[in-house]
């Protein structure tokens, strides 16, 4: 099955690849053919992010300002980090003002400590019930491979918001632990707890569906 | 002694480098002894070589609200500096 992921997202990275071609001279320029391809590509990344620090609710607010300062200081953008990188500093430096705005402040979520593997394992530290083997993509998984990148999105969105937001922080957007701790203004411990979370609950997500076909 | 569940519960140390160097060993000891532990890393890993893959596009209607945001801005910058 992590094959089949990795098919699975083949045929997605294929066609990004073809459309993540962000002309940048174009963007200095304020070109909106290549601003607008931008948006396109990275728009619901960028509400993960501020979805996980201010909340659903007010989310949509930050980003659609993050993207009006892109677009107007777009030209100041000097390629020493990745293009996602800047875009979410700037989701992330809004979403501060926001928070400070609203006399709120981002704090790690202590709820949800429960052990997903609880259960798994016997008295002795054991697996009691063993890991289930992801299956090899075959001519019968090519139905399924739909199926598949359908539930991963969805199971992405059940995730809470802030381990979502730690997940897509350190392993899609690949910033560093430290990076994350500092921009979130939390302990790396902090971090690495909701990351470990977020990481097993998506591991136990995908399991259940290679094994009940169930979403 | 290592326990698969500790296994599950360290494998984020281990995958990031974080492990002293003794305690990695005795991690991989185990992972070549343990069947269900070595599927459950190697299994745990591909996934997070999947992840940055995952992308989702946004729909034309949140593109176009997006735009139409950064347009009035523009405009009312232009209005203020006239």
């Amino acid at each position: 099955m992590g094959i089949q992921i990795l098919v699975v997202l083949q045929s997605q990275k294929e066609r990004i690849a073809h459309e993540d071609v962000v002309d940048l001279d174009a963007l200095i320029r304020g070109d909106r053919a290549a601003f607008t391809v931008l948006v396109r590509r990275h728009h619901r990344a960028l509400m993960v992010v501020a979805r996980g620090m201010v909340g659903s609710d007010d989310a949509e607010e930050v980003v659609q300002s993050a993207w009006v300062k892109v677009f107007l200081s777009i030209a100041t953008f000097e390629q020493r980090s990745k293009l996602l990188t800047w875009l979410t500093s700037i989701v992330m430096n809004e979403a501060r003002m926001y928070l400070r705005r609203a006399s709120r402040q981002f704090e790690f979520s202590r709820s949800d400590s429960i052990d997903l593997l609880t259960g798994r394992f016997a008295q002795d530290g054991g697996w009691q019930e063993a890991p289930h083997a992801w299956r090899l993509p075959g001519p019968e998984e090519i139905m399924r491979q739909e199926q598949f990148g359908a539930c991963l999105a969805k199971i992405l969105e059940k995730l809470p918001a802030q381990q979502r937001l730690v997940l897509e922080l350190r392993d899609i957007m690949e910033l560093s632990l430290e990076t994350i701790s500092a921009e979130l203004g939390l302990s790396a411990g902090n971090v690495r707890v909701l990351l470990h979370r977020a990481r097993a609950r998506l591991y136990q997500a995908i399991e259940k569906f290679e094994v009940s076909g169930q979403c | 002694m290592l326990t698969c569940r500790d296994v599950t519960a360290q494998i984020d140390a281990l995958l990031a480098s974080e492990l002293p160097f003794f305690r990695r060993i005795v991690y991989r000891m185990h992972i070549a002894l343990c069947g269900h532990c070595e599927k459950y890393v190697s299994q745990y890993r591909e996934m997070l070589e999947a992840l940055p893959d995952v992308r989702d596009d946004a729909s034309d209607a949140e593109v176009e609200l997006v735009l139409e945001l950064v347009d009035r801005s523009q405009y009312t910058r232009e209005a203020g500096d006239t």
